[in-house]
């Protein structure tokens, strides 16, 4: 069975059909939440709002064809929400397995991970959508603009403002290096 | 410098390794038992790609089971039947577009609450499947919305998300346009009919007994508080008269129908914005008709002619729910419905316009008077319809579709706060920016009468500006003065150079040396560590006393990095705490240079400005802003502005926004208000806890905005998007400087520094602090590292 026989079939209320495609999506929405909103439990409850909302919603769909990018639209929409949500905006979750990771890394790369993340972090939710389509995800801008909803301009302006702060982040934390110092 | 690809590649790298891997198989299944909960929306379909995000009603269409070569003959064929109309038709279909739609909406669809702002996705503002909502409304202050439903009130902010239950609600219900109040007419067996007024605030409760008592029973309809929060307007079902009913006394004058024999109505009622007049729909005799009165119901004078009602009834119910009346929020019209369609009337009935001749349901005002939004219906009894955009400004304007299906209870149409911020006609050289402010057309009150300034003016009382250029490697300070208008270098190339905000001296940090030395004098050195020291950081406290730098010891393995404080005389250093790894921040002095703060891995240090006898004061992160007596600090935590007192006791949650969202602070000089961001959203907050939103220009990012209060108090510049906007302290005015950044006020207040933001235009300029008058003067600069510094 194709994904578009399997959205069609959970369009018309097969509900086996929509847990198929729910548990296939799971994982990549999960993905993109989970580098938006940098918070493991955060991503987990905008994963099942979407999944919820792909079974509610459904039928509104129009093109069948076009069900990955628009779940990636309502992970986004629910991403946003979340992080309007959630209080703790603004404080990273360190996630245990990067912990441990990092610290098997050189302190260059430790400290370049850590520059990332903390100019990541202070990216808005909208910059941090566009960043991760495309470059986790690997959608062009074009399809990036149909998925949020808007111009293609704005999508190039966000992920070049994006790409802008967090390598001038990283720039400085060479710098530091090359002059000795300890990373910031 | 990293090439952009490889970077490209070390961000994916990172985003791929930087989070967990996949989701807990427990929370896939609590969604899928959620969605075998849940009914799939049936009836709705979603446009979602090449056309509007908005759902509309149908059942997919049979043309998208089509071949793909039927599908575009058909296609082909639909664009030039469309062609061949549209050139029959004539020009009116080519008529340029209209005004656009720039409004807020709220509205009621498939009985739950949303929000539409334009350029964003529609939010929803209530959805409980137990409760069906029946009515929303703007309040006041466009930014929070009240429903009804449930028999309870719901006030919910739109920008914030705060949400409370307001109160009680017996029957329809009417606010007073102050929006902190509202009213309604309980209907109760047997006893004298009152009217209830709920503090929406506080949830408390007070009656209004009419007097002399009406007869019971009596009913009182279409109860419809003035916008000064003075009279009610009412009906008494059950007498049928007409009332005025004094909101404080209960005083109540009977207002005779103009027809003193007729048995019919008089309802649909709809106070001007002054409260001055009221308008209303009579009923005589099976026809209808817009009537206006003055607020003591004398002078009653007929607006439209008596009309059959479309509704096929002349009963007390349907009385206005047909022609509605409402008075446009600049009282220039009325608008109401009209069989079938939309209609604009002057209030002394010149002037009648027919706006849309089909069937239309609800319709709302913009705040600006500029167009009437409204739901075209399929017929007259439809409760809902497509959301529609009409511009009243112009006549023969057309309708314009928003693409929004099955709204009810239309909510009024507000633009966005503040709306756009005008800008000023180019200087009179030809500068980029503008000369003479005028006020925002929805928000900004006049601003006062430019002054006339030029630099000219402004070197009577300064020497010029003074700033920083050049690299992270090596930086120059120089000094542009008003007389000369040329720059000169106050300093050589060295590490790091700094005017100290008075203007008077200038620190230099240069290989381990820290120097300070008065404008045009002699170098003394304050702080030496070596030569294999490099500056980073580097600052002066905000009166000038002490500065702060951190450095790092590359002559040692591993290197080592230590932040000090020293006394500009040299009189004194002190190492300062080394923070917790990764975050460096540099201290926070209070105004005074009396207080410094510095956040420690577990505690927020504070002690002495010298950075001497630091204490902890508690677990607090960074400090944002010492209150300009150095007794209260502000910091953010959780996306909330918080304050707590110099020493730790007294921390509050100043902006208590339910969503967080808050990024920087700022106290005004006064130390009573903080101009607070949050997300794009500029807010005034009040230390005792009221808060306005300032209305900036729509979809500006505050992403990297810059405040700078004048030293009097009177204005904020805030700086974003290339442009800088003078906020009254009140928020009452908002101007916009275009193609400026970097603002700087001279301490006397009366000037404003700033710097050219446009491609070949980074020449400094100085306005008046108004805004007005603003010239450049200078060569074009190499952009500036350091804020602008007026030297006397």
């Amino acid at each position: 069975v194709t994904s578009g026989a399997l959205v069609e079939r959970a369009q018309q209320g097969d509900r086996d059909a929509y847990e198929l495609l729910a548990r296939g999506a799971a994982r990549r929405l999960f993905l993109v939440a989970s580098r938006i909103l940098r918070d493991t439990d955060a991503a987990e409850d905008a994963v099942q709002q979407t999944l919820v909302a792909i079974w509610r919603d459904l039928p509104s769909l129009r093109d069948p064809d076009r069900f990955e990018a628009w779940t990636y639209r309502l992970v986004v929409r629910y991403c946003r929400a979340e992080g309007r949500r959630n209080r703790r905006m603004g404080v990273t979750v360190v996630d245990l397995s990067e912990t441990l990771a990092a610290a098997r890394d050189e302190i260059g790369a430790v400290a370049m991970r850590d520059q990332l993340g903390r100019a990541f972090d202070a990216l808005s939710h909208d910059h941090r959508a566009v960043v991760v389509l495309h470059h986790l995800v690997g959608l062009p801008l074009g399809e990036i603009a149909e998925i949020l909803d808007i111009p293609y301009g704005t999508v190039g302006s966000r992920l070049h403002h994006a790409m802008r702060a967090m390598r001038a982040s990283i720039e400085a934390a060479e710098r530091t290096t090359v002059r000795g110092g300890q990373p910031a | 410098m990293t090439a952009m690809t490889e970077f490209d590649r070390v961000v994916t790298s990172w985003l791929d390794a930087t989070g967990p891997a996949d989701i807990h198989a427990a929370a896939i299944d609590a969604a899928l038992a959620t969605a075998r909960r849940t009914h799939q929306r049936r009836g709705l379909r979603g446009v979602l790609f090449g056309g509007s995000a908005w759902p509309v009603h149908g059942r997919r269409p049979v043309f998208a089971t089509l071949p793909p070569t039927v599908r575009v003959v058909i296609l082909l064929a639909l664009a030039l039947a469309a062609l061949v109309g549209a050139l029959l038709v004539g020009s009116q279909l080519m008529r340029p577009r209209e005004i656009g739609f720039t409004g807020r909406v709220a509205y009621i669809r498939d009985g739950n609450v949303y929000l539409d702002d334009p350029g964003r996705s529609p939010i929803t503002l209530l959805d409980d499947p137990a409760v069906d909502f029946t009515r929303v409304t703007w309040l006041e202050d466009r930014q929070r919305v009240a429903v009804e439903g449930g028999g309870v009130i719901t006030v919910i902010d739109t920008l914030t998300g705060e949400r409370r239950r307001a109160g009680p609600a017996e029957g329809p219900l009417t606010w007073w346009s102050g929006g902190n109040s509202y009213a309604y007419a309980p209907s109760r067996d047997g006893v004298a009919p009152v009217i209830e007024i709920v503090d929406a605030n506080t949830g408390q409760t007070r009656e209004v007994r009419p007097v002399p008592p009406l007869p019971t029973p009596a009913n009182l309809w279409d109860l419809t508080w003035s916008g000064d929060g003075r009279i009610f307007a009412a009906f008494d079902m059950a007498s049928r008269r007409f009332l005025l009913i004094d909101a404080s006394t209960g005083a109540t004058t009977i207002v005779a129908p103009t027809d003193p024999t007729s048995d019919d109505a008089v309802g649909g009622f709809s106070w001007s914005p002054d409260s001055s007049r009221l308008a209303f729909v009579e009923g005589r005799g099976g026809r209808q008709a817009i009537l206006v009165a003055d607020r003591d119901g004398s002078a009653v004078a007929q607006v439209t002619e008596f009309r059959d009602d479309p509704m096929g009834s002349n009963d007390w119910m349907n009385l206005g729910g047909t022609l509605r009346p409402t008075w446009s929020p600049d009282g220039a019209w009325i608008a109401f419905r009209a069989a079938p369609g939309l209609s604009l009337v002057r209030p002394d009935g010149r002037d009648r316009r027919d706006l849309v001749a089909t069937p239309v349901g609800w319709f709302a005002w913009a705040a600006d008077s500029s167009g009437l939004a409204f739901t075209r219906i399929s017929s007259l009894d439809a409760a809902a319809g497509d959301l529609t955009w009409i511009a009243t400004g112009t006549p023969g304007s057309q309708p314009q579709p928003l693409g929004l299906s099955g709204v009810a209870a239309l909510g009024v149409v507000a633009p966005p706060p503040g709306g756009q911020i005008p800008a000023a006609s180019p200087g009179p050289t030809g500068a980029p920016a503008m000369a003479t402010p005028t006020p925002d057309a929805s928000a900004a009150e006049t601003v006062a009468t430019p002054r006339p300034a030029s630099p000219a003016d402004a070197a009577g009382s300064w020497t010029g500006l003074a700033y920083t250029a050049g690299t992270d490697v090596c930086q120059t300070a120089h000094l542009l003065a008003f007389a000369t208008d040329v720059p000169s270098d106050l300093t050589p190339c060295v590490e790091r150079a700094l005017v100290s905000p008075d203007g008077q001296r200038i620190a230099t940090f240069n290989h381990g040396t820290l120097a300070v030395s008065r404008l045009g004098g002699r170098a003394r050195v304050v702080f030496a560590d070596g030569e294999n020291v490099t500056w980073d950081w580097v600052d002066w406290s905000p009166g000038g006393r002490w500065l702060t730098g951190r450095l790092t010891r590359s002559d040692v393995t591993p290197p080592v990095t230590s932040a000090w404080v020293t006394a500009a005389d040299g009189s004194a250093s002190h190492e300062l705490p080394k923070p917790h790894l990764g975050t460096w921040d540099l201290p926070t002095w209070s105004p005074d240079d009396r207080r410094l703060a510095i956040a420690t891995e577990n505690n927020l240090l504070v002690g002495n400005g010298d950075g001497s006898g630091l204490h902890p004061v508690g677990p607090f992160p960074p400090v944002g802003a010492w209150s300009p007596d150095g007794g209260q600090f502000a910091y953010l935590r959780d996306g909330d502005v918080w304050i707590a007192g110099s020493d730790g006791t007294g921390a509050r949650d100043l902006t208590r926004f339910e969503f967080g969202g808050t990024w920087q602070a700022t106290w005004s000089p006064a130390g009573d208000t903080l101009a607070v961001i949050q997300g794009n959203v500029l807010w005034l907050v009040k230390l005792v806890g009221s808060r306005s939103r300032v209305g900036l220009d729509p979809g500006l990012s505050l992403d990297t905005a810059v405040m700078r209060w004048s030293p009097d108090g009177v204005r904020m510049a805030l700086e974003a998007g290339g442009a800088i906007y003078l906020v009254a302290a009140d928020g009452s005015s908002v101007v916009r400087l275009d193609g400026a950044t970097n603002p700087s006020w001279s301490p006397d207040s009366r000037f404003l520094a700033s710097q050219g933001a446009g491609p070949g235009n980074t020449r400094l300029a100085v306005a008046n602090a108004d805004g007005s008058g603003r010239r450049p003067f200078g060569p074009s600069l190499v952009q500036p590292g350091g804020p602008l510094v007026w030297v006397p």
